[in-house]
């Protein structure tokens, strides 16, 4: 293929950091028609449903890169019905699908708008992480003269929370970087919390950074209200039944790797132990002593690994933690979420 | 005999010679009882000792037995009374009506303010706003519910002026009509020779009055009321005749039954028994047949309900003659009617046939002016499209979604039995996807034992346990997977009786509780308990003993349990010989209810036809798609 889309896709990222994964996918594909030398139909729906499957699987977490792709392939889907002219209709799809990208900026703004009016005077709001549409609507409220707070979970993984700390301080915000363990700690001090979404799913629950869902039941629990924040093209047609429904989660995801670690600890065991039989049972049988130690090999050896491949990125926040969503199609409930996702998907 | 006739002209006969005033003492053994027992009428009551000891029983327990007014009310005896017998002749339930209103107050003579207070309630409820004197309705202990349009309206049509009662005159007794020849004139000859016994005795002949005559010096406890009262109704008379002759046991079961209605559930229909004589001759055979197999429970679950309802229409259509004058399509609506409400008779309708025959009555109103042949084409391939659409395709593709939410090691948890969960099941299996099923199955239908087979046959593992070892079973379960009757629009689940516990206790624990729905089941419908409605089944099911298989194929496991039990202790078939006497126990009614209703709350999601979606789009669903689905 001439085209190379995953590559087209991680460049438009890099040269504009404000973009978000939905929105370059699209544009992505987009490119992908543009440089299309298919003559048929079919060929043609073939390779862009070829193009998004290669997008999907080049990054680990694909939530919202494919809910950008699935809502680029029902648009170009349904508007294959009636096809008079190749051609003409290859361009009608590149014209409406970079008036798109144009106006998925404009999502955010307007929910910045939509948002404002949550956001007392005086208020004190947690964030998670970093997420442009939060920054944006708690920017939007500061230039409307809003005093508030805010504490941002630091979300060690991705460092999102230093980010959005300097994003906020930037534009005049008190804001204190938490730990992540301590949002049970602050949580008193809180008027709302407010997150960000990689993908909307179809109960209206959320799929956002790791941390978020128990930030929801910590919010839920002190009965403060827990919105989220997030563009229309966010909506995913996925429905997970709890936390391990993801498509993002593999049988790596948070195995237990103490087979490695008995491996490492053999010649330990073997200086303990007085035949091969016992050997084989050193996990079991071992002295406290040992078990202590091997516990803190098994801590060390699979410290790397566990930031690395083991640990979830995202998790699910299930619609009965959530208060209300502040779409660009308007505040919703999560049961409203549904509602559009049908509406446009039927 | 015109049945009809007779009926009209049973309340004269009996009535219009009485006209004699508040009566004086009695001088028949037989006891007293209140005109309000007389009023009360209860059906069934050719009476014996355990009549007897049920009313004992109620006056203990009787909330509000009436004050005699007696001239007033005598004079509206007589409207009442024969608005009254065509209820009684127009079906069962209201005769239930009339005798749980009765049964509670038969004894009882105390003069009550309570009492009277209710009969204000009672006659509100009716719409009337009169004071029912001399007559209680049960509203005020049951609720208004119990105290349906029909009993109400009767009562107060009898405190009220006698032509109201008498104008309110329901359609008359398609169950008379219903009685054989035989029957009838066994009914007239009985009556007549009650007459005759009362005149001899002494009393008026008009039964009612001569109840009135026998109750009113007696304001204590009345030894035999029920003796009484057989002789003192019309109702009572009619009953008391038809039970006799060889019929008599029969009857005495029936009216037994009658007795056995529970307050709260009194708006509903009473169980439904198989039977075609009461059902209009011109019917299409096949659609007689599928009314009976509902009728006795041998076509059972929405879809298999709806599939055979519609088949039956189909050949009903197909072997359609148009009579002359009028065109197929226009006809068809008015054909059709009587199927449907004969299907009605044998069983309530479900709500999936009422949405197939909702669907099928639009299609006819919408080509009106096609030509005979070509409608009779059309209407045929709309139904076969349906059931391709809605049932069949609808379920495949509930199937290949439902796979993506069954993986390996899953323990699945399913109750009762439905024909998408068990479709799902055995392709998941199929599949070659390593799972485990627990089928959770309860009294008195054992329909897992079904799903159990095929799965067994099929080679998934499987455990069985019934309701209630929920709690224990529910430790290991990692998802819950149900089928339903039907989904209504404030997301609640309507299915088999059981299904909320399931769901409830899955939601306890987090599990999450997946439910197959085709989206024709939807309903527009909104309830909020299992209450509003539901269905009554036969409460004899609930009889454990040896003699019913309603067990069905669980009967043999029953009894070798039974055997096992009885050679050390007798408890098993103790128990069910307590209950095998239910009908003659007063204070024991048995309620086999078919269905209840889950909260949105308890339900992770539902798989349709059209993706999965949270129990709470069902309004999206009716409102978005049903709107194409009808095109």
């Amino acid at each position: 293929m001439t085209f190379e889309i995953v590559a087209h896709y991680k460049k438009l990222l890099l040269d504009s950091p404000e973009l978000s994964m939905p929105v370059a996918a699209i544009e992505s594909l987009v490119e992908l028609i543009r440089h299309s030398k298919a003559t048929t139909m079919s060929e043609f729906m073939l390779s862009i449903k070829d193009a998004s499957q290669q997008l999907k699987s080049s990054v680990r977490n694909s939530i919202s890169l494919s809910a950008g792709c699935d809502l680029f392939v029902r648009f170009v889907t349904r508007n294959s019905q009636d096809v008079a002219d190749f051609e003409t209709w290859k361009g009608t799809l590149i014209s409406r699908g970079q008036r798109f990208v144009e106006k998925a900026d404009a999502c955010r703004y307007k929910i910045a708008e939509l948002g404002l009016p949550f956001i007392k005077d005086g208020s004190v709001v947690l964030i998670h992480a970093h997420s442009r549409v939060v920054s944006l609507l708690l920017q939007r409220a500061a230039e409307n003269h809003k005093r508030f707070k805010v504490f941002v979970t630091e979300s060690s993984q991705t460092q999102g929370g230093i980010r959005s700390a300097k994003v906020l301080r930037a534009a005049g915000i008190p804001t204190t970087i938490i730990l992540d363990a301590a949002v049970g700690y602050v949580i008193d001090k809180v008027d709302m919390v407010l997150v960000g979404a990689e993908g909307v799913v179809e109960n209206g629950g959320l799929i956002n950074q790791i941390g978020s869902y128990q930030m929801a039941i910590v919010a839920k629990a002190a009965n403060k209200p827990f919105y989220a924040v997030a563009e229309s093209y966010k909506f995913v047609r996925l429905f997970p039944l709890n936390q391990y429904d993801l498509p993002t989660y593999n049988a790596d995801t948070l195995s237990f790797q103490e087979l490695n670690i008995d491996y490492d600890s053999k010649s330990n065991d073997a200086a303990l132990a007085d035949s091969p039989t016992s050997l084989k049972k050193a996990s079991s049988t071992a002295s406290p002593s040992t078990a202590t130690s091997q516990t803190a090999l098994h801590m060390k050896t699979s410290e790397d690994q566990a930031s690395q491949g083991s640990n979830p990125l995202v998790d699910y926040t299930p619609p009965n933690y959530i208060t209300l969503l502040f779409t660009d199609l308007g505040v919703l409930t999560p049961s409203g979420v549904s509602d559009e996702l049908i509406k446009l998907y039927l | 005999m015109d049945p009809k006739k007779k009926t009209v002209g049973f309340a004269p006969d009996n009535d219009a010679s009485s006209d004699i005033p508040s009566p004086g003492s009695s001088n028949n053994s037989s006891a007293a009882t209140s005109p309000v027992s007389a009023f009360s009428n209860t059906p069934d009551l050719d009476h014996n000792s355990n009549s007897n000891s049920r009313s004992v029983g109620s006056s203990s327990s009787s909330t509000a037995p009436k004050s005699i007014k007696s001239s007033g009310a005598r004079s509206s005896y007589e409207p009442m009374k024969s608005s009254y017998e065509e209820q009684w002749g127009l079906a069962d339930r209201v005769s239930q009506k009339a005798h749980k209103m009765a049964s509670p107050r038969e004894g009882g003579q105390f003069p009550k303010e309570g009492g009277k207070k209710e009969g204000k309630q009672g006659g509100k409820t009716s719409g009337l706003g009169i004071q029912a004197s001399g007559s209680v309705t049960s509203g005020g202990s049951d609720g208004p519910h119990s105290a349906g349009p029909n009993s109400a309206g009767s009562q107060s049509g009898a405190a009220a002026a006698g032509q109201k009662g008498g104008a309110q005159k329901p359609p008359t007794a398609p169950s008379q009509k219903s009685m054989t020849k035989a029957e009838r004139r066994e009914l007239q000859e009985k009556q007549k020779a009650e007459k005759a016994a009362r005149l001899a005795s002494g009393l008026p002949a008009s039964g009612k009055k001569a109840a009135q005559v026998l109750a009113q010096p007696n304001s204590g406890f009345s030894p035999n009321p029920s003796k009484s009262l057989a002789t003192s109704f019309p109702g009572a008379e009619a009953e008391k005749a038809m039970a006799g002759g060889g019929e008599s046991t029969n009857q005495t079961k029936r009216r037994e039954k009658l007795t056995k209605e529970i307050g709260l559930f009194a708006h509903l229909d009473p169980p439904k028994f198989a039977n075609t004589a009461s059902a209009p001759k011109d019917l299409h055979p096949a659609v007689v047949n599928v009314g009976l197999q509902m009728a006795q429970f041998k076509i059972c679950g929405a879809n298999a309900r709806c599939v055979a309802t519609m088949s039956a229409f189909r050949k009903a259509i197909q072997d359609y003659q148009t009579p002359p004058n009028t065109t197929l399509s226009r006809h068809m609506q008015t054909y059709l009617n009587p199927h449907i409400s004969y299907l009605v008779t044998c069983r309530p309708m479900a709500v999936s046939m009422g949405n197939a025959i909702r669907y099928l009555k639009y299609e006819i109103g919408k080509n009106l002016d096609l030509p005979d042949e070509d409608a009779r084409a059309l209407f045929l391939e709309k139904i076969d499209n349906f059931i391709r659409d809605r049932i069949t395709m609808a379920d495949q593709v509930i199937t290949s979604l439902g796979l993506q939410k069954i993986q390996d090691g899953d323990v699945i948890l399913t109750y009762a039995r439905s024909s998408v969960v068990q479709g799902l099941l055995l392709a998941a299996h199929a599949k070659g996807i390593k799972f485990k099923v627990i089928v959770v199955d309860s009294r008195p239908r054992f329909e897992g034992k079904q799903l159990l087979r095929a799965l067994a046959t099929a080679g998934v593992p499987c455990t069985y346990v019934l309701l209630t070892a929920i709690g224990h079973v529910m430790r290991e379960v990692n998802k819950v997977i149900l089928g339903a009757h039907s989904l209504l629009s404030n997301g609640a689940l309507y299915s088999r009786a059981g299904t909320a516990v399931v769901a409830m206790s899955a939601h306890e624990r987090k599990i999450p509780v997946i439910v197959c729905c085709e989206t024709y089941k939807f309903s527009d419908r909104v309830q909020l308990d299992s209450f509003v409605q539901n269905e009554i089944g036969n409460p004899d099911e609930l009889v454990n003993d040896a003699n019913n298989n309603f067990g069905h194929s669980s009967t043999r496991w029953q009894e070798s349990v039974r055997g096992g039990l009885s050679s050390t202790t007798n408890g098993a078939t103790g128990a069910a010989g307590v209950l095998s006497g239910w009908k003659e126990s007063r204070d024991l009614k048995l309620l086999n209810l078919l269905y209840d209703l889950t909260p949105s709350e308890f339900v992770t999601v539902v798989i349709t036809e059209v993706g999965l979606i949270p129990c709470t789009s069902v309004p999206v669903i009716l409102r978005e798609f049903l709107p194409m689905m009808q095109q």
